[in-house]
């Protein structure tokens, strides 16, 4: 069994994993960057060693430094969140090399599911659906004679491709060329690799994914899926487990297939197999996720299984606790990313010092965060800085839930995102559940519109202070503890201390 | 005292009375603002409809939290109005524009040169701040004066990067 494990991260997943070996009694070991110093996984680790400067590349991506802090504390795992290094082969090679259990499956698996054209390859040999395209290394030339075999729409997509990078869809023919240099350069900018391939675009689609868990000892279960199709620029924004169109008879229809495909490509510990489904229900196989999930938490709210946990667990060499039938799932759950930028100003990414912080509490709510009341937020790493996650007893209550609690938030300082999920929940095609990948881009704007009894509101609460800033008639008297606190908060904490 | 508010675009004339009444056009609310704890949090009563609201002030404007939406307020009493109006004229030299860094990054590219024409919305210089390619573009038509950042340069906010005119 595992001992003392090095989580190779930062910012709220970091906190996320920490706690789990927290809870199994493990010792922790958190890195940081020189802005990191006073991040809230630093402070919540059992022991923090400093890897480089503010940069990712030369800190939080250096596997060297990762490696040498975790033999010199005497770590006997990495776990490496998601992001950074979660999904590179070399560094998972460089932890069995150096005699460290990488908490996540083997190398080999991380190179093939990281070609995503060779993944279609063994998949679709296999007989696991794909959507039909290419998956061979191709010329320019060879690529647009298969795009007029295939059919526009079509996706151009890069074999070693992630976060939309080396991405584009074409729609007319006379496009086609263009694209294809377009996506080369940007793959060979970001990747150091131009393979391109090609995928149909299939219409009016959902992203479906399923969570996987798979032990060293052949076992291989499903917790079913979540729906991913709120999403900007590739990136999901809002998630949802279960989805609102798979029914039982869907659900294990596609989570034996993700079975399968956990199995063809040697899967060990958790991951997500993810599908397209379309309107008449039928799926394609996309790619594999080789690390825990930004949004696993919608998983661990239905099922009741703590995802991490079992990722240690299977990492330590233990047998998975859960059969198939095993896992039921309860009620509906729902996860809003709260990202540091302006839904108002182009989603521009905003930093700073937070100088007040209330997070939402009250039944049925979960905040996955990496800030804390004074905590700075730098502009080198992902603007998000926390998971709003809720369940309900059925999907209008989660959404009921979700609208209440985000409500509750108070983030000071930094602008969010939060007014952009309050309308996405406001909107009664997302209500109903009429969502597809292109839901935001192509049906969904950002109202500008505000009541004008807000800003009537907000304009007085100014003018009030200025007025009496200017008169000096506002004393202000710190707390004795020097600390800002409200009163509910004061309260909650005498609470929790004498109940 | 008489103020100007002005809230995304929009600006309300209010006179606070001494007697801390506010008066909007030929509106007059009794108001109640209090401080919570000592800190941002401040309860505000208007006509007794209760709302609770953060408010900081930063960089001279009034940063104001509302039910989740943070609003920037620029409040200015008639005096600073006048003080103020008086130094923008002196500042800029007509008809010149200082684009400045929205955010803190790093320069990625400045894909203008000194002298080069551009038209509004033409890309300036792009920053990358949390992992995202920003492009800061030109706020209206000009000739490229200075450009004052190159790239791999890391810019504060606010800091200017070209100027325009």
């Amino acid at each position: 069994m595992l001992k003392k494990v090095l989580v190779a991260n930062r910012g709220e997943i970091a906190v996320r994993v920490l706690r789990a070996c927290r809870e199994l009694g493990l010792t922790t070991v958190a890195v940081y960057s020189d802005v990191d110093r006073n991040a809230l996984h630093v402070r919540y680790a059992d022991e923090a060693y400093p890897i480089g400067p503010a940069p990712a590349r030369e800190s939080y991506l250096r596997i060297d430094h990762i490696i040498e802090v975790a033999k010199r504390s005497g770590a006997d795992a990495i776990h490496p969140g998601y992001g950074f290094l979660a999904e590179q082969a070399g560094f998972a090679r460089a932890c069995r090399n150096a005699g460290l259990i990488f908490v996540g499956p083997s190398p080999e698996t991380l190179a093939m599911a990281g070609d995503k054209a060779a993944a279609r390859r063994i998949m679709r040999a296999a007989g696991v659906p794909i959507i039909e395209g290419t998956d061979e290394e191709l010329s320019d030339d060879d690529l647009v004679a298969a795009a007029h075999r295939i059919g526009l729409p079509l996706k151009i997509k890069a074999a070693a491709g992630g976060g939309g990078k080396g991405m584009r869809t074409v729609r007319l023919s006379q496009d086609l060329n263009a694209a294809l240099q377009a996506a080369r350069r940007e793959a060979e900018a970001a990747f150091g690799d131009g393979m391109l391939y090609l995928e149909r675009v299939v219409e009016e689609a959902r992203h479906i994914e399923f969570q996987i868990l798979a032990d060293h000892h052949g076992h291989i279960i499903h917790l079913g899926e979540r729906e991913g199709s709120i999403q900007r620029r590739h990136q999901k924004v809002i998630e949802e487990a279960p989805s609102r169109v798979v029914t039982p008879k869907l659900r294990r229809e596609m989570g034996e297939m993700a079975v399968r495909v956990a199995r063809m490509a040697n899967y060990t510990n958790a991951g997500t197999v993810e599908f397209l489904l379309d309107r008449d229900g039928n799926f394609y196989f996309l790619e594999m996720n080789c690390r825990l999930q930004v949004e696993h938490p919608v998983t661990e709210m239905i099922t009741g299984v703590d995802i991490v946990k079992e990722q240690l667990r299977i990492a330590s060499g233990r047998r998975l606790r859960y059969r198939q039938e095993d896992i039921q799932w309860r009620g509906w759950a729902l996860e809003c990313r709260i990202l540091a930028e302006d839904p108002y100003n182009d989603f521009l990414p905003s930093t700073g010092r937070i100088p007040w912080l209330h997070e939402p509490t009250g039944p049925g709510v979960r905040v996955e965060s990496g800030i804390y009341e004074g905590f700075v937020i730098s502009p080198y790493y992902d603007s998000l800085i926390a998971k709003l996650v809720v369940w309900g007893e059925t999907r209008g209550e989660a959404l009921l839930r979700m609208r209440r609690a985000l409500e509750e938030y108070r983030v000071m300082g930094v602008h969010t995102n939060i007014p952009f999920h309050q309308q996405i929940l406001n909107d009664t095609r997302f209500i109903g559940g009429q969502i597809d990948t292109t839901f935001l881009e192509s049906r969904f704007s950002m109202a500008e519109e505000d009541d004008p009894n807000d800003l009537e509101v907000v304009a007085i609460a100014a003018v009030l202070l200025a007025h009496r800033r200017g008169q000096r008639t506002l004393t202000m008297t710190r707390l004795q503890n020097g600390l800002s606190q409200s009163n509910w908060k004061r309260a909650a904490r005498w609470e929790a201390m004498y109940r | 005292m008489k103020y100007a508010a002005a809230v995304k675009g929009q600006t309300f004339t209010i006179e606070v009375t001494p007697d801390e009444k506010v008066c909007i056009g030929d509106r007059t609310h009794t108001v109640d603002l209090q401080s919570i704890d000592a800190g941002l949090l401040y309860s505000l009563l208007i006509d007794h409809n209760s709302y609770e609201v953060l408010i900081e002030e930063q960089e001279g404007e009034y940063w104001v939290l509302l039910l989740g939406e943070l609003y920037t307020v620029q409040v200015e009493d008639d005096l600073r109005r006048q003080i103020t109006h008086r130094r923008r004229v002196r500042a800029e030299p007509l008809g010149r524009v200082t684009v400045k860094a929205p955010m803190p990054g790093l320069v990625a590219a400045v894909p203008v040169r000194e002298g080069q024409e551009v038209s509004t919305g033409d890309v300036l210089v792009i920053l990358e701040s949390m992992k995202m390619e920003n492009e800061v573009r030109a706020p209206c038509d000009g000739r490229v004066n200075r450009v004052r950042v190159s790239p791999s340069e890391t810019v504060e906010k606010g800091q200017a990067l070209v100027v325009l005119g």
